[in-house]
């Protein structure tokens, strides 16, 4: 296993910029996701890693050499994809051994990896079927099995629980965590679903325009997002975030007031923001019945319960608020709340530059 | 005359040749005022504008001019490579018959030469004949053997047969019966280029005078100029090749079968007699001995040789007779340094006798015949009168002659009596000379067989030996034992 | 059942369009094939003679000639113009400068008329004349013309390299139209597994493209048999039949020597062949839908 880093890199298509300067360091063992949004640059990023595309800037280097000119078959690593990509004409177990002929290995050693990998994925009795007579399940593990073979120093993952049905996501998510806990492999792992990405990755890399936004362990980046495209990204339902303006005391919306604790305050002002955006999760808004001091008016719109927990549409001023509550609580459409948000998880962002003051 | 000069030797051995015609020709020229025995340029010169005749009159006698009728005919015609002159002649032909039989609708169809033959075939077949039509001389053969021709000749329209050459009318009988009139008739000639001849030291202005000769000037002047000598075409499934090679098979005394005898019978074979070995063996000796002839005369026709000649890389072959106005007209069309060659060649082109061989001098007799079809198949009935009066204007003596103004002669002997034979031979160069070998003509065997054994049987013949698949003596065996095959085949 | 009804009434109208112009006159060919028609009968006078035509055929020294050369026309212009088109394809498959025109340009063999094709080659590789034979001569390369057409040896390739030229771009084209559904996908990972180029060709491109590579060699298969124009045009099956292919030799048979029956019979026989080549084709066509 190996330390992938990736420094400055850059690749355009035309004019547009698909990843811009982005440097990280995926250390040994790790496993990264590349997180965010369709067209965010984590694929690109994947594949200049993987040497299926060049840069146009920047180094990448694996486990302390610099790989930037070398072929994918020179860098020892191995890539999982979306569509499993099998050879179709090949049996799984022709499917197992083609990477380790292409590497001109010996016969039995070939054959001793490939019932390894088989046992190891359990797909020991599939050997000699064709791709097309597999499930999605068990596709993805040949795949998992033709990566595994390799004992590659990195693998690359491609969105490869995406094209499974939500069942088998959840299970096959486990299956790779323990896959990365038995093999102690270094994997970088792209994908556009947040929650796949804070249940599995050991640190996540969050994207956006070509941009690194964040890049730090996931409980961090729920908890301190660093702009708000991050607090908007992760966690499901999103951060809410509000605009308002700064007074003396704190920030004030339209028809609403809040006092904000003196040391969040003053960052603000150092920062010498002119609007702002508040960031509240709906986990951190209390809800009362009544008027009570340090407390906004809002109005219910509309009550969502999941049998778990009951999320509201709530109306404070000009904005829209997601709230929720615990399910044995009643609420009316229109119906006046109070709201009390807890300061400890309370995020300021600066409306012009959307970064975390 | 610049241009020609055959000795007065070789003119009276062809005159002689004719004069072994049988028929009437030879004998009489009393009722049509030509004799054909003393055919000589000289003798056609002084024929010219002997006589004339009044054609409506003649026509007249055969069907009243007042007469009311419809007409269906169908020719091969004037198209985009025609002269000014054919169109002229084509346009006064039909103009004059529609002020001479002004109650007779004429519907006529102009087809394309190669589309003409499959389009009768299919017409014959399909009962939707036209009563008259005027086809190549070796098509109607098959027509009559298949019963779909009229019994009708020259007397049929009030002409004697004593107008008309032996050999045309040869080429119109079917088991003893006429099924035809000749409207026109022609052979062709051999052409050389003077200068080429004279680069390869010989005598410029005289024709190779036996095909034996033919063989040894083709050598000499490939060896001393390196130009082709002889225009050899040996193509199969085209018509050029039996033109050209014919002749040579029946100068040497061979044939396909015994249609240059005086009375053929077609049933003797004579592709494996000694004389058409001996003309093989002619050819095989220009093309593999000496190679003093085009290598791609086996896939040529005539019309790939007409730009080397033009060219001056061809020194001589054998030639239609509208070959000079033809290339003329090439000469006319080059441009640049090409356009010099091709004036000096013009300049230096000469017409002559095919060359003899040890039994005679022969040609192909070509032209063109009227046709009546078998009423039972001609469209919406026969006209007979109408057909009558047609026919007997298309074959008279001034028509026979016009319309075959620029590339042949008129069918009817007396047209060479008119004043437009004297106004032909004051125009068209060389005219004296490619109607002088008219008596030594023999057309190919009247069978329906004919477009096989000519088109197929004998290039083939002409192929084995040349690509060496076969010897001489091989190839010519092998012919006779597939035409035998043929002819057994009826 | 109803439903279907109306669904014969739209098929009627071309459905008696082709029983007029291909069932009957195929009818017809069988039908002629027992007669024998020498030129000297008209065509109602025909005699009866049974399968003596298909004995004559089947045993002809000249027809036993001419299929030795339709095999080696029919599998060597196949043969040839699909690896020339594929090599052509694959050369055209990924993008660069000036894709577009070359593309274009190695489409017009095609396009073009094939008589127009076949005489401007026959001038190109005329033995006395040919402007092949007068640059090679021009440059000394020869001292005497290049001799394609005119002797037996090398007639027959001669056309085979005339026809491939003109059938290439057919092949490149369906190969193009195929390695477009090569996976993407596919190709990577191999790349990842270390497959260099021409390892990906064999083990995902070819497999890939194998049910189009049927279906287009079938196609030209059929059409080389077949192939009547750049024959007869060129050389007419000349000389003495080095280039006399079947077809060549209905043709001549039917409207050379006017045997319409011998020709009728020969015709069958091409239709025998033509057929069983047409079942192989269109089950390799309905078998790329058979489920696996």
């Amino acid at each position: 296993m190996a330390e992938v880093r990736l420094e400055n890199v850059r690749k355009g298509y035309g004019e547009a910029l698909a990843v811009d300067d982005l440097s990280l360091t995926i250390a040994d063992g790790e496993f990264v996701a590349l997180v965010g949004p369709s067209g965010c640059g984590k694929t690109t990023t994947l594949n200049m890693i993987a040497g299926l595309l060049e840069l146009d800037g920047g180094e990448i280097s694996i486990d302390g050499r610099r790989v930037n000119d070398l072929d994918p078959k020179d860098r020892d690593i191995a890539m999982v994809f979306q569509n499993y990509a099998l050879y179709p004409n090949k049996s799984v177990r022709k499917n197992l051994a083609f990477p380790l002929q292409m590497r001109g290995m010996a016969r039995g050693e070939i054959a001793r990896r490939v019932d390894e990998a088989a046992r190891m994925l359990d797909i020991g009795h599939l050997l000699e079927r064709r791709p097309r007579e597999l499930s999605g399940g068990q596709q993805q593990r040949v795949a998992l099995g033709r990566a595994l073979v390799r004992e590659p120093k990195v693998f690359l993952m491609d969105e490869p629980l995406s094209n499974l049905d939500a069942k088998l996501r959840v299970q096959m998510r486990s299956e790779l965590k323990r896959f990365h806990q038995d093999l102690k492999a270094t994997i970088v792992y792209v994908t556009h679903d947040q929650l796949e990405a804070m249940t599995m990755a050991d640190r996540m890399a969050v994207m956006h325009g070509g941009k690194l936004q964040q890049y730090d362990t996931p409980e961090r980046v729920y908890a301190h997002p660093a702009n708000a495209f991050v607090a908007s990204f992760v966690g499901s339902p999103a951060m809410n975030l509000i605009p308002a303006r700064l007074t003396e005391t704190g920030i004030a919306g339209d028809g609403w007031q809040l006092a904000l604790p003196p040391a969040l305050l003053a960052r603000a002002r150092q920062a010498g923001s002119a609007g702002v955006l508040l960031g509240v999760r709906h986990g951190a808004i209390g809800l009362l019945p009544a008027a009570t001091p340090g407390a906004v008016e809002a109005r219910v719109l509309t009550v969502e319960p999941t049998g778990d927990i009951t999320f509201l549409n709530l109306r404070l001023g000009e904005s829209a608020l997601v709230a929720s509550a615990a399910p044995d609580r009643h609420f009316t459409p229109g119906q006046p709340l109070w709201l009390e948000f807890d300061m400890a998880r309370l995020h300021l962002f600066d409306a012009a530059s959307e970064l975390a003051l | 005359m610049a241009g020609y000069r055959i000795g007065r030797r070789e003119l009276l051995a062809g005159a002689a040749t004719a004069a072994l015609l049988p028929g009437a020709l030879a004998a009489q020229g009393n009722k049509t005022g030509v004799d054909a025995s003393t055919w000589t340029p000289d003798y056609i010169n002084k024929l010219a504008g002997t006589a004339e005749y009044d054609t409506a009159a003649e026509c007249a006698k055969v069907v009243p001019l007042d007469y009311k009728g419809r007409l269906t005919y169908w020719y091969w015609g004037v198209n985009q490579a025609s002269t000014e002159i054919e169109r002229k002649m084509e346009a006064d032909f039909f103009a004059a018959f529609a002020k001479t039989y002004p109650n007779i609708e004429l519907v006529k169809q102009n087809l394309d030469y190669n589309a003409m033959l499959d389009k009768l075939r299919t017409a014959s077949i399909g009962k939707s004949a036209p009563m008259v039509a005027r086809l190549p001389i070796l098509w109607g053969s098959e027509f009559a053997a298949k019963g779909q021709l009229m019994a009708f000749g020259p007397n049929d329209v009030g002409y004697s047969e004593d107008e008309f050459w032996p050999g045309a009318l040869k080429s119109v009988t079917w088991k003893g019966k006429r099924y035809g009139v000749p409207t026109n008739n022609e052979t062709m000639a051999f052409i050389w280029n003077a200068a080429l001849f004279k680069e390869a030291g010989l005598d410029p202005d005289k024709a190779p005078a036996t095909w034996e000769d033919v063989v040894a000037y083709s050598k000499q002047i490939k060896e001393k100029t390196g130009k082709n000598g002889y225009g050899m075409v040996a193509r199969v499934n085209a018509g050029n090749t039996p033109f050209r090679f014919m002749p040579q098979l029946w100068a040497f005394g061979g044939g396909a079968l015994d249609e240059a005898e005086a009375s053929p019978t077609y049933s003797k074979i004579m592709l494996n007699s000694p004389g058409a070995k001996a003309a093989l063996q002619a050819s095989y000796d220009m093309y593999v001995r000496d190679k003093s002839v085009p290598v791609s005369a086996l896939t040529n026709t005539q019309t790939e040789n007409q730009d080397p000649f033009i060219a001056g890389q061809l020194a001589m072959m054998i030639s239609h007779p509208s070959e000079y106005a033809l290339m003329i007209e090439r000469a006319r069309k080059a441009t640049g340094a090409d356009k010099q060659v091709a004036d000096n060649v013009v300049a230096n082109m000469r017409y002559g006798l095919i060359p003899r061989g040890p039994a005679r001098r022969a040609v192909v007799f070509g032209g063109s015949n009227a046709h009546v079809f078998n009423p039972n198949i001609v469209e919406g009935g026969m006209d007979l009168q109408a057909v009558k009066a047609f026919v007997a204007f298309m074959t008279g003596p001034e028509w026979s002659i016009k319309l075959a103004w620029n590339i042949s002669n008129p069918g009817n002997v007396r047209g060479f009596r008119t004043k437009w034979m004297r106004e032909r031979l004051d125009t068209i160069r060389f005219l004296d000379v490619s109607t002088s070998m008219l008596p030594n003509g023999i057309p190919f065997p009247v069978l329906p067989q004919s477009a096989e054994i000519m088109n197929i049987i004998v290039p083939n013949m002409l192929q084995n030996t040349l690509t060496r698949k076969m010897t001489p003596d091989q190839a010519a065996e092998n012919a006779a034992k597939e035409l035998k095959a043929l002819i057994n085949d009826l | 059942m109803v439903r279907h009804r109306a669904d014969y009434l739209y098929v009627a109208p071309a459905i008696l369009v082709m029983g007029l112009v291909i069932a009957y006159p195929v009818w017809f060919t069988f039908y002629l094939s027992v007669f024998s028609t020498p030129p000297n009968l008209a065509l109602e006078d025909k005699i009866f003679v049974g399968l003596d035509n298909y004995g004559r055929i089947l045993g002809a020294d000249s027809v036993r000639e001419a299929s030795l050369n339709t095999l080696v026309w029919t599998v060597a212009s196949t043969g040839f113009a699909f690896v020339l088109g594929f090599g052509a394809a694959l050369a055209l498959n990924r993008p660069f400068r000036g894709r577009g025109l070359l593309r274009g340009t190695l489409l017009v063999p095609y396009v073009i008329s094939a008589v127009a094709a076949a005489y401007v080659w026959r001038w190109l590789l005329h033995s006395d004349l040919g402007v092949i034979s007068a640059l090679a001569m021009a440059s000394g390369l020869r001292s005497t013309p290049f001799n394609f057409l005119d002797n037996t040896d090398t007639v027959l390739a001669s056309l085979i390299m005339v026809n491939v030229w003109k059938e290439f771009p057919f092949v490149m084209i369906m190969m193009l139209a195929g390695l477009q559904t090569v996976p993407d996908q596919l190709l990577r990972a191999a790349q990842v597994d270390g497959a260099g180029p021409w390892q990906r060709f064999w083990h995902i491109t070819v497999p890939h493209l194998g049910n189009v590579s049927l279906v287009t060699i079938l196609l030209l298969l059929a059409a080389n048999f077949n192939g009547f124009t750049i024959p007869w045009v060129m050389t007419g099956g000349g000389p003495a039949g080095a280039s006399e292919i079947w077809i060549t030799q209905i043709y001549q048979l039917a409207f050379g020597r006017i045997r319409f029956g011998l020709a009728s019979a020969y015709s069958v026989i091409l239709f025998a062949v033509m057929m069983t080549m047409g079942y192989f084709y269109v089950r390799a066509l309905v078998g790329k839908d058979r489920p696996s």
